[in-house]
């Protein structure tokens, strides 16, 4: 904490300076400038840093190698062609003539510094398997230290977005240096960012000089919008759509979406939930289309497995889901050993009852859980909402039952990283302890699978595992709506994946 | 010998009266919601999310299908008694914490106002907010929290009150005759000084129900699926236009109570000074 204030006061300095001399700056051409509901408020912009790049990402301030088109494709960005030499070694060319928003020259020589800096800091940076790094002539040459098809994909992750190396970068979370269409002029905690047009960006000027990125509520978006104090809102509550469903002026973009929602259960020896049968009785016990409804009013579908239809990789594959079955979950349970003895209505285990908790955080929205609650009620399991200001201290403990999660399932529009950061062993995101020997060797094969289809397999199978042994209660995916004020802004492109926000075509009218 | 009643003493009877009647049946309500309430409240009809009032769900449905009625008894019961019990709480503990101060004087007074005004210099409502997410949150701990903040101002008032009257002849005559201190402090101070105090404890008990919405509001009463009217406020937030009905009538409930709960409060204060003029 003490650290974060202390570089926080120069950060607070330059910050002040430079949305001092922009607003000179650009005071005197004309005034273009939007106000955006940013999606999923993250503190700070140093992409070497835990999430951080996707906001950078999101506020257009980064971009990567390779990027994720808004039809999934991977298509070249600061590299422009690139090419698989060996089951290790990847060669990219890196664009040339691209500058940072310092007006210095992007060369390979920062492009490596850059990927080594947050392999080195991030803690997903081991998820790269980086062995060396080499730059020749144009080119830059990756080699990983085994088998690993993950690894172009991982390149589009924002954690992979160039910074300038060459300057100081202890400054990166609050003024990054990067290549992107913007770059952020003032970040006020918990408010905003400032964004102005990068003056240098190879892409040409961008469509809007200025951009205010807010930290709206999800709630309260789609009053702002109808307000008119926001242009675009990113993923606003789905209970206030019905507020703007046949609205002229704003239009609202559906896209299919990529993330899921779930409830993981604590697979950690010594837990209740560490029985593989105890966890499938709870998964049977939960009606998933009762539970979209309350949650998405329409705008989610129920989810039984890890990947949303959406994304595709099981589609005209047989693939057992998780299903809502109350006699098979009251079977499940009694072979888990759990009865109702004293006929209180919950079940015990050697003459204890069955407690487990929901711990969310206390601005939560509870219905879904309280739902859950009910539904598990039914089956005789006595489950508690247990509310907290922070959540994140039991999680790294490992001191809970159930902890809601909500992830994107195809970043770097691929599937690795999300199954093997969660459920993998030493994955950072297997908050649950889980461990699968079966799901270790699907994983192992994907990592020497280069052929796409062959990966997809994997996905599938991985999948199945995660059907099998239920880890996780997999809920619902919802719709990524975005709202756009079409009587201000044009050109707004809405993309599958959910860190890909402002791009340089946003113009305001 | 006998006096007529003055019309404006009469009307503060009146007035008096209604108020009761109003507060007995709210406290009615409360105390039989089992028996009144139509529907289980935390049993759930998936089929009626969110049905407007109607005449199975009298105040309609929430996101759940649970019928706001029955839920809005329930949470009357909880809040009405935890606003009771704090009342009674800091009451009684700050009235005799007060009454022992001004009643001793000297040293101990001195320690024990000192430590309540650094207590009252911090406001009330954030520091009862902060103790609750510092102590962890649930019902015992914020009935905690309001009472370790609430205390003080009793304190205040009953100190002060002691003051004025402990210099009083029949003190003395009690004295006099031989009572020990604590007979004096509970005999002859205390009921003196308990009926000025009254209108404090009926007006705060319109404070502390606000007091107990907005903490659950903020989610830090009672875990849910407990029905409690803040709570069910914060709920329904987010159907502020699809569904109005799970925000109104909570927020008429606790509206309609505070203003009973302080108009008696004004009421008793009336009828206790009847050279004001009342209306």
């Amino acid at each position: 904490m003490k650290k974060r204030l202390k570089s926080c006061i120069p950060a607070l300095l330059a910050a002040a300076m430079l949305s001092g001399s922009c607003t000179t700056v650009f005071a005197a051409e004309s005034d273009s400038h939007l106000n955006v509901a940013m999606f999923m408020w993250m503190e700070g912009l140093d992409p070497a840093e835990g999430w951080n790049g996707w906001t950078t990402m999101r506020c257009g301030i980064g971009e990567t190698l390779l990027t994720a088109n808004e039809n999934m494709d991977v298509v070249p960005c600061l590299a422009d062609s690139w090419e698989q030499v060996d089951d290790l070694t990847y060669k990219f060319h890196i664009r040339q003539g691209v500058k940072f928003s310092n007006g210095n020259d992007m060369t390979p020589e920062t492009v490596k510094e850059s990927i080594e800096r947050t392999a080195e800091q991030n803690s997903r940076g081991g998820n790269l398997m980086l062995d060396s790094i080499e730059v020749d002539g144009e080119y830059v040459i990756f080699k990983t230290t085994e088998p690993y098809s993950a690894f172009p994909y991982y390149l589009t992750e924002p954690m992979c977005i160039i910074v300038d190396t060459t300057v100081d970068t202890s400054n990166y979370n609050n003024a990054p240096v990067c290549t992107g269409p913007y770059v952020c002029t003032e970040f006020v905690t918990e408010e905003k960012y400032e964004l102005a047009a990068n003056e240098y960006y190879w892409g040409g000027k961008p469509g809007t000089d200025t951009i205010t990125v807010l930290n709206v509520a999800d709630d309260t978006k789609v009053s702002a919008i109808l307000a008119g104090d926001i242009d675009v809102a990113v993923a606003p509550s789905a209970t206030t759509l019905s507020q703007v469903e046949g609205n002229d002026s704003i239009e609202m973009v559906k896209v299919t979406g990529t993330r899921e929602n779930d409830l993981e259960m604590n697979c950690r020896e010594g837990r209740p939930t560490a029985d593989v049968n105890l966890r499938k009785a709870l998964s049977c016990a939960i009606d998933r289309d009762v539970i979209a409804q309350i949650a998405g009013a329409g705008y989610a579908q129920a989810l039984g497995k890890a990947f949303p239809d959406s994304v595709g990789y099981d589609e005209g594959k047989e693939v057992e889901s998780q299903t809502y079955d109350v006699e098979k979950a009251k079977e499940y349970l009694a072979e888990a050993g759990y009865t109702d003895e004293d006929g209180n209505g919950y079940v015990e285990k050697d003459g204890e009852e069955l407690v487990l908790n929901i711990a969310l955080r206390s601005n939560a929205s509870t219905a879904v859980y309280q739902a859950m609650q009910d539904m598990w009620k039914a089956i005789g399991v006595h489950v508690e909402i247990q509310l907290m200001e922070n959540t994140s201290e039991i999680r790294e403990s490992g001191e809970f039952d159930f902890m809601s999660g909500g992830w994107q399932t195809v970043n770097n529009a691929d599937g690795q990283s999300y199954l093997k950061n969660r459920w993998s062993d030493n994955g950072p995101d297997n908050y649950t302890a889980f461990h699968s020997d079966a799901f270790q060797d699907v994983m192992e094969r994907l990592d020497a699978a280069f052929d796409y289809e062959e990966r997809v397999q994997c996905f599938v199978d991985a999948e199945q595992v995660l059907t099998e042994e239920c880890p996780t209660i997999f809920l619902y995916a919802n719709e990524n709506v975005t709202l756009i004020n079409t009587d201000t802004v044009e050109n707004v492109t809405v993309f599958p994946i959910d860190y890909y926000m402002i791009t340089a075509d946003w113009t305001a009218k | 010998m006998k006096r007529k009643m003055s019309p404006t003493m009469k009307k503060a009877w009146i007035r008096f009266a209604i108020l009761v009647l109003l507060t007995l049946i709210f406290v009615f309500f409360a105390l039989f919601a089992s028996v009144l309430a139509p529907f289980d409240p935390l049993e759930s009809h998936y089929a009626d999310m969110l049905k407007p009032p109607n005449s199975t769900y009298l105040f309609g449905t929430d996101q759940l299908g649970r019928d706001l009625f029955s839920r809005i008894l329930y949470g009357g019961k909880s809040s009405l008694l935890i606003a009771f019990a704090v009342t009674a709480i800091i009451s009684t503990v700050g009235i005799l914490i007060g009454a022992i101060a001004g009643f001793t004087g000297g040293f101990f007074d001195n320690v024990l106002m000192r430590f309540s005004d650094m207590l009252m210099a911090f406001p009330g409502y954030i520091f009862t907010i902060a103790l609750v997410s510092f102590i962890g949150i649930g019902l015992p701990n914020m009935i905690l929290a309001m009472s370790l903040t609430g205390w003080t101002y009793y304190a205040r008032i009953s100190r002060s009150l002691v003051l004025s009257v402990k210099n009083n002849v029949y003190i003395e005559q009690a004295r006099l005759g031989g009572a020990s201190r604590i007979r004096i402090l509970l005999y002859y101070i205390i009921p003196n000084v308990l009926p000025s105090l009254l209108v404090n404890i009926f007006q705060d008990i319109g404070g502390k129900l606000l007091t107990i919405s907005g903490l659950s509001l903020l989610g830090l009463g009672s875990p849910p699926p407990a029905p409690e009217w803040g709570f069910m406020l914060s709920e329904g937030k987010n159907y502020m236009y699809s569904a109005p009905w799970m925000l109104i009538f909570p927020g008429l409930v606790i509206l309609v109570s505070v203003v009973i709960f302080n108009l008696l409060g004004d009421c008793i204060q009336d009828l206790m000074n009847p050279k004001e003029n009342v209306w």
